[in-house]
Parts: C-alpha cells; structure tokens; sequence
C-alpha cells in the first residue's frame, strides 16, 4: 500500500526533547497517514514513549512542531489539547490504570467524562471490550489484584473504549503469552479494520509483521528507516537488519 | 543558590497552579462528589488530632497564665488572656501545623504516587483534567474545612482551659466564661478566623504542587512529602505574621 495521495494525520517536524542536558528526540520528522497502523520499533531508552506521549501533549518539546490533521497543536494549552485527545489515544506502556478504581471504573471513566450514555449502556461497551481482551469476570477487581499482562490489557481496552480516530500503543504485547498476544493482534486489527490509524511500539518482529503495514525505526533521537517489513528485510538496510538481529550496530 | 532557585520555582509553580485552578473552577464539569469526599477525608476525620491538641493547649494555656499572673495578683485576667491566645493566634497556627502534617502530607503521598504511577497522566491522555478532579476537590475541601476545625479547636480548648481553672485556679466557671467572652471577642475571633482560610488554601496548595511534581527520575514520594510539609508549614508562619500585621494596623490597635 503506497501512501501517495494519502491524507497524513500526524506530522512532527524537526522536533527536539530533552531532559536537562540529555536530548532524547533530536530533530525527529515523522509522518502517519490515514489508515496506516505503523509499527514504531528501536532500542530501549531510545525515546519511543517519549514520541508517542509528545503526540498527545503529554511531553512538551524544545523545539520543532507538531500537526494533527494540519493543525498546529505544538503550542495548544491543557484545555485545547482535550480536543486532540478525544481524537488520539494513548495506550500507557504500563497500562496507568487508577488504582483506587475498579476495572470496571476505570473503563467507564472515559465514557461518563465524555457521553451522555447512561448506566447500563455502559455497562454494555464495558463487558464487550473485556470480553474482547480475554478479561471478563474482572469487572469488580482492583488494578492491584491483576497481573501485569492484564493491567496493561485493561489499559488498552481503557483507551480505545471511546473509538478513537488515531491510537498509539505503547507496547501492548509486550509481556503477554503467545495466546493474549494474538488476541491483542487480532483486535488491533479489527479496529484496523474499522478505520483506525495506528502506531505501535513493539520489540516483536514478528508481531509488527503481522499487524503492521509499515515499519519505523528510531535510533539516536530520529527515524532511520521506514517501510513496508518486507521491503526494509529484503533491502538489508543495515540499521535495521543490526537491530533485528540484535547486532551492536542497531543500538 | 539552589535554594533560591528552588524556592523561586515554588512561587512561579504555585501562582500557575493557583491561576489554573481559578479558571477551571467556573467551567463545567463540576465535581462536586469528590470536594464532599475530601470535606470528609480532610474534615471530618481529622477531628481526632484536633480533639487532642486542643485539649492540652487549653490546658496548658490555663496551667502557664493562671499560675504565673497568680503570682502577681492578677489571676481574674487569666480568661481574657486565655481568650485572646485562643483566638487570635494559638488555634489558627496550632490547628494549620497539626494539619500540614496530618493532611498536607497525606494529599502529597497520594497525589505524588499517582504522578508516577502515570495516573495523572492518564486523566491528562483520557482528555479530563487533573485540575479539574485532583486540585480543586482538594482545595476546596481544605478551605471549606479547616476553619471548621479551628472553630471546633477553640470550643474543646475553651472547655478544657475553663475546667482546668475550675479546678486548679480556683476560678468558678461563671466568671470564666463571662471573662473568656468578653464583648472585644468577635474582632479577635475574625482575625483569627480569617487566617485559616489562608493557611487552608496554603497546605492545600503546596500538597498539589509538590505532588503534581514528583516523578520517577528525580524526585521521589518521599521527598515531595517532605517537602511539602516544611514549605508550608515556613508559609504558615510567614504569612501569619503579615497577616497579624495587617490586623494590628486594620482594627486591633
Ligand atoms: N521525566 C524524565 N526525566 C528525565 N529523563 C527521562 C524522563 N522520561 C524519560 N526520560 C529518558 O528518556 C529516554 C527515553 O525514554 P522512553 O521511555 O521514551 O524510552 P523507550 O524508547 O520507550 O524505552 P522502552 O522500550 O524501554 O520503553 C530514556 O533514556 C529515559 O531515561
Ligand atoms: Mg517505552
């Protein structure tokens, strides 16, 4: 699939973080298109989620710009970049879920911040998303009573409960088992599928090959590949091949 | 040097924080639930402190004045010195300290966990705001609480420092009172009265301040508690001191 012609959704230009003196992201252009579900890969600690968070305002950089939709958000306050939420979600690396909430509430919290739904409509979404990720039954249980695998498949089901137009997820699979990977796979897919346009951090080849169209790597503060997996595997660009294999060039 | 840096920090962070708080509390949604739980959290279980450091400051108020104006022949001013401690200074201040402690450090440790738990961000990420359903509940809750509390601070120190008199100063009950409550007692009740919704408002402040900036890479829970607890617990001081000034110069004089 070509992106020619496609309309791009986020754009960052020559766009710096930092933390004191040490840079993380420096000068990064970056683009998603419409439709695409990109898999973000690169070393740890090379400033995925930093990328992903700076998306949604949660990281305000040094420098550089940032666009949703053509929008220049890179300046929006609090309050404007709630508008920018309700169109891009973030799924938390760690699930972030709101430890004195049952699963239950912290699936509807969205939901009744943002609907005019009432109870048992909500209660509806609710069981359908845990059903999809393999959690129903966890409903009345306290984040603290789950594994990590299933906070951060609650997390997920948490920021993707509103349909978002765009989502980031911040290594979903990662520290799940070969079967609730699949599952995530699966519905990262239908929502795919249903018009979503998606970035996902992934240390899993495999698994990027399988849900993703493109590819993305981020190696000393910049992307240094982009493609189609097959295409970046047969062109033996050498960055990514090191990083696939674990070779030190990649890091 | 960083000292001054760090408190300059403080100041600029605490005028943002206050000016975003004075925005989003006008403008829907109104979480009025959760200020009625930190009424409670704050307000209501407190009570217990407040009972027990009351009740020895009444005591020993009566105690330190009764015998040393008895000394001088001067124990019938004991109630109106008492009255005037009480009231203008001593309630106030005590019950603020006590509450720095107790529930300035609270709030702190909650709000910083959930800084670097990602918690806060997540309310950021979900498009509802922090200010919204973190700080302005817990603002309200102290500035609507506290002077309560204060309030029921004077009354257990009035029944403590009376029966205390009664029984070791040999003043009967019925000049106590009438001498506690002398009629120059509301202006020193409204002087006193007015503090505590500053001192509310500063605990309240520095808590969500310092527990808005804890993070994983610098600092901890721990320290932001800290933290929090000695600034303002120094803003306590420092502003009862303008404050008291400004009265003195008002209507005390
Ligand atoms: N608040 C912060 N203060 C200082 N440094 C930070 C902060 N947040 C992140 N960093 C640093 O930024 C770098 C990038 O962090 P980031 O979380 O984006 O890494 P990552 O690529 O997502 O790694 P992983 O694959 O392990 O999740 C790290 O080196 C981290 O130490
Ligand atoms: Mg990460």
């Amino acid at each position: 699939m070509s992106n020619a012609g496609r309309k791009i959704l986020i754009e960052i230009k020559d766009f710096y973080v930092s933390f004191g003196d040490k840079s993380i992201l420096k000068g990064i252009n970056f683009k998603l298109y419409e439709g695409e579900c990109l898999a973000l890969i690169g070393a740890s600690g090379v400033g995925k989620s930093i990328l992903l968070r700076s998306m949604v305002g949660l990281e305000k950089p040094s420098r550089g710009k940032i666009f949703i939709e053509d929008e220049d958000v890179t300046h929006f306050t609090e309050s404007e970049f709630i508008k920018v939420r309700k169109k891009v979600a973030y799924a938390f690396q760690g699930g972030a879920l709101f430890q004195s909430m049952t699963v239950y509430d912290n699936l509807a919290f969205p939901l009744r911040a943002h609907t005019q739904l009432n109870e048992s409509s909500i209660e509806k979404i609710i069981k359908k998303e845990l059903d999809d990720l393999n959690l129903a039954g966890c409903e009345e249980k306290y984040p603290q009573e789950l594994s990590g695998g299933m906070q951060k498949r609650v997390g997920v089901a948490r920021s993707i409960i509103m349909s978002p137009k765009i989502i980031l997820y911040d290594e979903p699979t990662t520290g799940l088992d070969p079967y609730n990977t699949r599952n995530m796979e699966n519905m990262i897919l239908r929502l795919q599928k249903r018009g979503a346009t998606s970035i996902l951090v992934t240390h899993d080849m495999l698994s990027a090959k399988r849900v993703c169209d493109r590819v993305a790597l981020l190696l000393d503060g910049d992307i240094r590949a982009r493609g189609a997996p097959q295409d970046l595997e047969k062109s033996h660009n050498k960055l990514l091949n090191h990083f696939i294999s674990g070779t030190k060039g990649g890091y | 040097m960083t000292l001054i840096h760090q408190t300059l920090q403080f100041i600029f962070g605490v005028s943002i924080l206050t000016k975003n708080i004075w925005v989003e509390l006008w403008s829907k949604p109104f979480h009025l639930r959760l200020t009625l739980n930190q009424i409670y959290e704050i307000g209501y279980k407190s009570w217990p402190i407040i009972f027990v450091t009351a009740a020895s400051t009444g005591l020993v108020l009566s105690l330190q004045f009764g015998f040393t104006l008895e000394k001088y022949g001067l124990k019938m001013y004991t109630p109106r010195l008492i009255s005037i401690a009480l009231f203008r200074e001593i309630a106030p201040v005590f019950t603020a300290f006590v509450l720095a402690g107790r529930v300035g450090a609270g709030m702190t440790a909650e709000i910083s966990s959930m800084k670097v738990t990602q918690q806060i961000d997540a309310i950021r990420a979900l498009g509802s705001s922090p200010i919204k359903l973190i700080v302005i509940p817990r603002v309200l809750g102290s500035v609507l609480s506290i002077p309560f509390l204060t309030l029921f601070s004077c009354a257990i120190s009035y029944v403590f420092s009376a029966l205390t008199s009664v029984y070791q100063l040999d003043i009967s009950i019925g000049m106590f009172t009438s001498r506690f409550f002398n009629k120059v007692l509301l202006l020193d009740f409204l002087s006193g009265f007015t503090k505590t919704f500053v001192f509310a408002y500063l605990i309240a402040i520095s808590a969500c301040y310092f527990g808005m900036s804890a993070s994983q890479k610098k600092e901890g829970v721990g320290e932001v508690t800290t933290l929090a607890v000695v600034s303002s617990s120094i803003m306590i001081v420092i502003s009862d001191f303008v404050l008291t000034w400004i009265f003195f110069l008002l209507w005390l004089k």
